[in-house]
């Protein structure tokens, strides 16, 4: 009992620290969501909805060049070189990228350069040159950083992992590209493209730092409000997560692999239970196989939040004993299945949350990404309320929803293919009625 | 009033550390116990966190052959049995109990531990620190246990192709003393390590007086320094420096130039990469060039560098940077090239012409030199907001320089001028001798005739 205490005043100790005043407005038709700290540093981030639904197979890869060069080639009244000058005095940051639900352009500035850096913004992503030079060094950098990614092995599993799960859907597209679609892209598409994103009914802004909720309101005024109204994005298809194994073979170190198996989307009422159940899974994964049984350096589970529509429980281990690895793997989620987690276990396991949670989220930059995925989830009060749903978990919940969500997992491997075949790659057990799982012990 | 010896013992220490630094940050509190250990506090009241760090002068620095890896497998071991606590099982009970993030690393120049949790659990993870820090086991089963662990960090290293290319660089650049610039160690080194040697690293480094405690989060200075005194003050000095008794090995000079030029072939490369590493300064000898090596770093990664202006905008590389990474023992200066494949034979004669011009009164503006300067200032503004991170930087700089060193940073960067940017660049880098190793595959090699790298510079 003392422990539950402890707990509750703990979160309630820390509730006002992270929700202090964040606030969604809207100003002429777009919406804002203002978080206030009080650190020295300043991040916007202005969102596109859409992600790979806003493009076609071929288009693979312009969502991000479009943005990029639109940041960085000037704009009508400063040319790129002196534009890159000032940023670099001012000490401000311009970024773009694209993920599979949403793409976003973002600025980080220290907060007493707030109002050139907001200007200079704004410039570039109203009045872009899309320079012809800019253009093409970025495509070939572009091109270079697709092979790349194909050369690490950590990167080329999740490519193979997901072209097997979304095959013939919207998530088989992939927002950065292939060397084949980057390179056939020109400028003319780019500044086509951009137009068509840049519309009120697609976009939002999340701006965190030490500033003033009228100046932020002022400034959207004056600038971003005179963006068209553009047309609101379709949602993506999704896809079941079915059994099934691929191997692909390179002659590697150590051997790679990947489990992907069904979650509760993140907006659902399950979906932040069944994250803090696959980080259960992840301690009971460092202990059975790392501290245990040697098996691997970075065995990991989690939830993969990183498709929303088709968001993933994730089983990883990188090892060179991958028979008995995928044996324990599987064996310990059965185990879960049939004994449940334990209410101790739950109850530690809120603590650590809440650690990760604070640590993570010092910086304005990570507290502006991560409500931005919030949105992009379907709310960014998410991550205002998940401290105070977190400690409102019961064990009987979080053994609930691993039970019924945890039932089929497509496998990819990449390594050395003489070490396993596909019989080794274990399923768990289908979905136990509520019944048969144990009473769990403390 | 009365002060008891004690006290009176921390306020002499207080005392020392206020001749220190005048640009130290006002929330960074310092103080040192009798027995030597270094006590910094960072006060950070945003988030309800504290961070507990131990950092300790050890590394791969401190390894010749017979331990080389061991520095990282010692700082594996941390994390297990001791005197406190009988299993690593028990000691991740303990971790989730306190509800920590916990983790450690281990460089050329420092091994550190940390432990973030509550800042109300203070007290536990102070403790919990000093079990593990004070009283490790080393158990025989426990160790069997982790070194394919350890082995297995390795191998996931190894596994990307450039792997091969940094690992050729690096036992070309440092000789006969690679080891002291490999964390990571030997594979049989790693798989056939035994207590005894565990024991052997602890006496010789793993002393109050070889290390500094800094928390940082949540917490008032006042009372971390009470505790600490309460908790390691019964820490036994080492009485020694261990750094004289065995000492590290100097580096011989790089000689030659032909032989220093080499390919890599791997086959699972899919982008040319191009390596040259030069032996830079260093904070024992040559302080006032660790500070230009950096400001000079700044200035060719501004866009409208004529370094990037020449090499990335007339499309000889997708990538170019120049680094140099600060350390007590031969600080090594890297430029990282990605040469674009439609000029690929080109593009190393014009980096080689860049290098060329790096002293020539042109090769960069008034400007640029202050722009540099800021943004290393700002880069320094943007490092504090994570605190949790940040104590790490901290530590890095204990031990790579001192914490005066790093305090004084930005103040001594703004004195660089640009006669001490050519002195440098004249010093460790034009016409000196350096290290380039270039990555490929068979298929590009084919494709581009590369017979040999010297040739493509010439």
């Amino acid at each position: 009992m003392k422990r539950i205490i402890y707990i509750i005043i703990f979160v309630c100790a820390s509730a006002p620290l992270f929700a202090q005043a964040t606030k969604e407005l809207q100003v002429e038709g777009i919406k804002v969501i203002f978080k206030r700290t009080d650190k020295a540093v300043a991040t916007v981030n202005l969102c596109i909805r859409g992600g790979v639904t806003n493009i076609t197979e071929a288009q693979q890869g312009l969502e991000p060049l479009a943005l990029t060069i639109a940041l960085n080639g000037g704009t009508a009244t400063i040319n790129k070189d002196a534009l890159a000058a000032e940023l670099e005095k001012l000490g401000t940051e311009f970024g773009a990228d694209a993920r599979n639900d949403f793409s976003y352009m973002t600025m980080t500035c220290l907060r007493e350069n707030w109002d050139r850096s907001w200007a200079l913004f704004a410039d570039a992503v109203l009045h872009p040159a899309m320079d012809e030079n800019e253009f093409k060094l970025e495509r070939e950098r572009m091109v270079s950083n697709a092979k790349q990614l194909e050369a690490d092995p950590d990167q080329y599993l999740r490519i193979l992992a997901t072209q097997q799960l979304f095959e013939g859907t919207d998530y088989a597209k992939r927002p950065g590209g292939t060397p084949a679609t980057i390179e056939k892209l020109t400028l003319q598409e780019a500044k086509d493209f951009y137009k068509y994103l840049l519309g009120k009914q697609r976009i939002y802004l999340v701006i965190v730092g030490n500033l003033d909720e009228k100046d932020i309101t002022g400034k959207v005024k004056s600038t971003l409000a005179a963006l068209p109204a553009g047309q609101a994005p379709r949602a993506p298809q999704t896809a079941a997560i079915k059994q099934g194994v691929k191997i692909s073979n390179r002659d590697l170190a150590t051997n790679y692999i990947v489990g992907l198996g069904n979650a509760p989307k993140y907006y659902s009422p399950d979906g932040p239970l069944f994250q803090f159940a696959m980080s259960m899974l992840y301690d009971r994964y460092f202990v059975e196989l790392r501290t245990k049984r040697s098996l691997s350096y970075a065995p990991s589970a989690g939830y993969n939040n990183s498709y929303i529509e088709t968001p993933a429980a994730q089983l990883y281990i990188t090892t060179i004993d991958p028979k008995q690895s995928l044996e324990v793997m599987t064996a310990i989620i059965n185990d879960v299945k049939e004994n449940g987690f334990k209410p101790k276990e739950v109850e530690n396991k809120k603590k650590s949350y809440l650690t990760r949670y604070y640590m993570t989220n010092q910086s304005s930059g990570a507290q502006a990404n991560v409500m931005s995925t919030c949105e992009a989830s379907g709310n960014w009060r998410i991550f205002d309320e998940i401290n105070s749903r977190i400690g409102q978990v019961k064990t009987e919940d979080v053994n609930r929803v691993f039970n019924n969500y945890l039932t089929d997992v497509q496998w990819t491997y990449l390594g050395k293919e003489d070490k396993v075949t596909a019989e080794d790659f274990k399923q768990p057990v289908a979905k136990l009625p509520a019944s048969n799982v144990k009473q769990p012990k403390d | 009033m009365k002060h008891s010896p004690l006290l009176l013992l921390l306020l002499l220490a207080v005392a020392a550390s206020a001749q220190q630094s005048k640009n130290r940050p006002a929330n960074i509190f310092l103080s040192r116990l009798p027995n030597g250990l270094e006590l910094l506090v960072l006060e950070d009241h945003s988030v309800p966190l504290v961070t507990i760090e131990m950092a300790v002068r050890n590394g791969s620095y401190t390894e010749d052959n017979e331990f080389n890896g061991l520095s990282h497998l010692y700082e594996h071991m941390f994390f297990k049995a001791n005197k406190d606590i009988p299993s690593q099982e028990k000691y991740l009970e303990r971790i989730q109990e306190l509800g920590i993030s916990f983790n450690g690393t281990t460089s050329q120049e420092r091994v550190n531990y940390f432990f973030t949790l509550g800042s109300k659990d203070l007290d536990h993870g102070l403790r919990f620190m000093n079990s593990a820090i004070r009283y490790p086991l080393f158990l025989q089963e426990e160790m069997k246990k982790e070194n394919p662990v350890v082995d297995g960090e390795f191998q996931r290293a190894e596994s990307n192709p450039a792997w091969a290319l940094f690992d050729k660089v690096n036992r070309k650049t440092w000789g006969a003393h690679y080891s002291r610039k490999n964390p990571i160690g030997d594979h049989d080194i790693i798989l056939t390590a035994t207590p005894e040697k565990m024991r052997v690293i602890k006496d010789k480094y793993y002393f109050p007086d070889n290390s500094i405690l800094l928390v940082a989060g949540d917490v008032k200075h006042e009372e971390v320094f009470r505790k600490a005194q309460e908790v390691y003050g019964d820490w036994k000095p080492a009485g020694f420096d261990p750094f004289k008794r065995w000492p590290i090995p100097e580096f011989e000079p790089l000689k030659g130039k032909d032989s220093l030029r080499f390919v890599v072939e791997s086959p699972n490369a899919r982008v040319p990469m191009l390596l040259q590493v030069w032996h830079g300064p260093d904070t024992r000898k040559d302080i006032k060039a660790t500070l230009v090596a950096d400001v000079f770093s700044y200035i060719l990664s501004q866009k409208n560098s004529k370094f990037q202006k020449n090499l990335v905008d007339s499309g000889y590389a997708l990538n170019v940077g120049i680094g140099y990474q600060t350390a007590k023992y031969v600080g090594p200066i890297q430029v990282f090239f990605v040469p674009n494949p439609g000029k690929f034979k080109e593009s190393f004669q014009a980096l080689a012409r860049q290098i060329d011009q790096f002293d020539s009164d042109d090769y960069f503006t008034d400007e640029q030199l202050e722009t540099s300067k800021i943004k290393l200032a700002n880069g320094e503004k943007f490092g504090m907001e994570a605190t949790t991170d940040y104590i790490h930087t901290l530590s890095f700089w204990w031990a790579s320089a001192s914490l005066d060193y790093y305090f004084d940073y930005i103040s001594e960067l703004n004195k660089v001028t640009r006669q001490d940017v050519q002195d440098y660049v004249r010093k460790y880098i034009k016409n000196q001798p350096s290290v380039a190793g270039l990555l490929l595959n068979a298929d590009m090699q084919k494709e581009w005739n590369v017979t040999s790298l010297e040739a493509l510079y010439r």
